[in-house]
């Protein structure tokens, strides 16, 4: 871009094809500068919000957990380090398939330790005793349970901690390696290429290059790349619309396919720099109060937000 | 066609009872209270091809339709498509301004003739309209066409009139216009995408 010709010079057309740097099909966000981001998004969010101030400075409590326990205790290197294959067909860091590491368990309870330091009373308290007080083998089975959709295992109220930790586990997991994205046309892009969660939100990227959409795993916090106006579930484009609230260009807005009947938030960071997709999709609850009386149910779940273990 | 792999979830409804929110002791009606209180805006963002030159640029364009019966939609902004493959989002400065075109005061509505002689122009119905171009086409490919050329091959051949098509057309539109053109023996066909 931008390159000038004299008039001796000649053209190579074959370099002004392949000038634009192509669009990247996967992103891995730096984990310790999104931990850190992400709690900061929450309290700022928290200080302005008439509703959720409490809840969103809670989340940012767990979320400051897991950047330390990430800084004092990070996942060990792989001992191969062969790199992964991303086609989009089978997710190669599965989170049905992958065995998991012990590690995931000592992150466990290093989390409820240190937020039982900060919260010693009430129903966090309780909750975070009775996960303490599980066998490890019912916690393997939580997880389990977790992992598939199903809540009852860990209840609404311990799935957050029990995700928290399985998601600091993944996200480590996922970056030991190099991956190696092959994009295949005709696949379904619905669910994370690398470890087949579902996304939290879509983001909107600032750039370069602007304007791209990408779903952030709200397990391993990678990023996909999905072409806008197109349904990130059921990958149709005839009944799309975009909903917010009292602003018409407002950075948080939701994607709802009439085909299909579900919503996806979509998180314009070209319009505010500081968006995190986590942090601003549950301070947008509201949002999804207003798109569920409008007939539309989420597509995602966040990780700080789970519904009630018999909800379908 | 697809079948979903993705769970479908409402939080919101029945107080967020048995939510993370409420089981943890937080107070869900505390959450939800203001909901009310925030009008619910809704927007369309449709792919579309600028109409101008032959790169044909991808565009996203957006557009009000607030649910309203009574409301008309509106395009309120127009941008590049970053997810087109050729032009990855970007306009040019007159594709950049497209949203004043569509909105343009000046911009043509509906057919409207200037009879030869006449200063005014004149609004008139699309079936006359097409009527009086066919009627033109007609009588002159009749008086010009060109059957045989000077050594009697056959050439079927109408040089009089030409054909410039319009761009943001897909293959098939221009499969079309270059056949609607051929069967008439036109010979001078130009195309905006040049076909």
């Amino acid at each position: 871009m931008g390159r000038a010709l004299s008039s001796s010079q000649t053209i190579d057309i074959a370099s002004l094809a392949t000038t634009a740097e192509p669009v990247p099909p996967l992103l891995q966000v730096d984990l310790r500068a999104m931990y850190l981001h992400r709690s900061e998004r929450l309290r700022t969010l928290a200080k302005d919000h008439h509703t959720m101030a409490d809840y969103l400075s809670f989340v940012a409590d767990i979320v400051d957990t897991q950047y330390r326990i990430f800084q004092e205790k990070p996942l060990p290197a792989a001992q191969e380090q062969s790199s992964l294959v991303v086609d989009w067909h089978t997710a190669p860091l599965s989170k049905q398939t992958v065995k998991r590491d012990g590690y995931w368990l000592e992150v466990f309870d290093q989390l409820l330790i240190q937020l039982s330091e900060k919260h010693p009373n009430g129903a966090i308290a309780e909750t975070l005793t009775r996960l303490r007080n599980t066998s490890v083998d019912a916690k393997e089975k939580i997880a389990d349970q977790l992992l598939t959709g199903d809540v009852s295992g860990a209840g609404s109220d311990g799935a957050p901690f029990v995700w928290a930790a399985l998601s600091l586990y993944w996200s480590q997991l996922v970056r030991q390696k190099p991956l190696i994205p092959h994009e295949t046309v005709g696949v379904a892009r619905d669910l994370c290429p690398i470890c087949g969660n579902a996304p939290v939100a879509s983001v909107v990227t600032i750039g370069p290059p602007e304007g791209v959409r990408y779903l952030h795993c709200a397990l391993c916090e990678s990023e996909w790349r999905y072409v806008r106006a197109q349904c990130t579930n059921c990958e149709k484009s005839g009944k799309l619309h975009y909903w917010s609230l009292d602003d018409k260009d407002a950075a948080v807005k939701t994607e709802s396919c009439g085909d299909c009947h579900s919503h996806l938030k979509i998180l314009f960071q070209n319009k505010d720099g500081h968006i995190d997709p986590v942090a601003d999709d549950l301070a947008s609850l509201a949002l999804d109060a207003r798109m569920e009386e409008e007939g539309f149910a989420r597509s995602a779940v966040n990780p700080f937000l789970f519904p009630a273990p018999e909800h379908d | 066609m697809q079948v979903t792999r993705r769970q479908f979830f409402k939080i919101c409804s029945g107080g967020m009872a048995g939510t993370t929110l409420a089981t943890l002791g937080f107070a869900p009606g505390a959450a939800l209270a203001d909901v009310r209180a925030y009008k619910l805006l809704r927007a369309r963002e449709t792919r579309n091809t600028c109409p101008y030159c032959s790169v044909g640029c991808g565009l996203l364009m957006y557009s009000r339709s607030d649910g309203a019966g009574n409301v008309k939609e509106s395009i309120f902004h127009i941008e590049g498509d970053p997810d087109h493959p050729v032009s990855r989002g970007a306009l040019c400065p007159k594709g950049a301004g497209l949203v004043d075109f569509v909105h343009s005061q000046d911009r043509l509505r509906y057919p409207e003739v200037r009879e030869a002689g006449s200063k005014e122009w004149k609004r008139i119905s699309w079936e006359e309209a097409l009527d009086r171009i066919a009627r033109h086409i007609k009588n002159d490919r009749d008086a010009n066409f060109v059957e045989r050329n000077a050594s009697g091959v056959t050439v079927n051949r109408y040089n009089t009139t030409g054909l410039f098509a319009c761009t943001a057309t897909s293959n098939e539109a221009g499969y079309l216009t270059l056949k609607l053109a051929r069967s008439l023996g036109m010979v001078s066909v130009d195309h905006v995408a040049r076909i």
